[in-house]
């Protein structure tokens, strides 16, 4: 990929991947033992649960070389979340170029709805692509 | 809050991300960029995420890693009002335990701080 020239688009924006992820108190609780967190917000969801859900589907698309060094995201957390509910996590790639130094970064974006279609949860991603 | 390498592995299992940059595996220090096994970047938020008490939405984050979080790395993190004119804005700053900043970002709309 030495020949793409700064500032090319490399990878054709658009949905990558859709996931469905069922939250239940079992996830919460995995979650919980994982980050030695204790649960205080009652049946809601957690916040970080946003992260699991980025990486889930990022990771179910199978289309990440591994490698890949996350730069910086943004969340947000639009509405309240009851456990347990289904949510679907749709992956998009935003923008895709290299930098001046001939790094690939790449723009994910993630939206997150119940299964009655509203918008609970959004997230952008930077990431440093493997060539 | 410290991280282990047990943590990276339970936050591998849960997430599914696998990535070799996050296994403590016995070559990691010549393979990795970083010369041996580095935290998944949402890891070195929980300590934020753990200030947010009874939060209200809508909530808004905004970060970027600036370097990595490593096994046996302890992380501080602090947090301070923006002095702007949106209540509640806060900038924060993840540290490890020689004081390097490791991520920094803004959460928005976070009057509800404890």
């Amino acid at each position: 990929m030495a020949d793409i020239a700064d500032g090319a688009t490399l990878l054709p924006s658009g949905v990558l991947h859709t996931r469905l992820e069922y939250v239940t108190e079992e996830l919460i609780e995995k979650y919980c033992e994982a980050l030695d967190e204790a649960r205080s917000n009652g049946r809601g969801m957690p916040l970080g649960i946003a992260f699991v859900l980025a990486l889930r589907t990022l990771m179910d698309w199978h289309g990440l070389p591994d490698g890949g060094i996350m730069l910086g995201h943004e969340a947000n957390w639009i509405a309240s979340v009851s456990v347990p509910c289904c949510l679907r996590t749709t992956l998009a790639i935003a923008a895709s170029r290299v930098s001046s130094n001939g790094l690939i970064i790449v723009d994910l974006g993630y939206e997150t709805r119940m299964s009655t279609g509203e918008l609970v949860l959004t997230q952008t991603q930077k990431v440093l692509w493997p060539r | 809050m410290t991280l282990t390498e047990d943590t990276i592995r339970k936050y591998a299992e849960l997430t599914g991300d696998h990535n070799s940059l996050h296994a403590a595996q016995e070559n990691a220090a010549t393979i990795s960029p970083f010369g041996g096994p580095v935290a998944h970047g949402f890891l070195l938020l929980a300590d934020l995420l753990t200030n947010l008490a009874d939060y209200r939405m809508p909530l808004r984050m905004r970060c970027r890693f600036l370097s990595p979080g490593r096994p046996g790395d302890r992380l501080t993190t602090v947090l301070q009002p923006t002095g702007e004119a949106h209540d509640g804005d806060h900038t924060f700053s993840v540290l490890n335990q020689d004081g390097v900043t490791i991520v920094t970002g803004v959460l928005y709309d976070t009057s509800q701080l404890r």
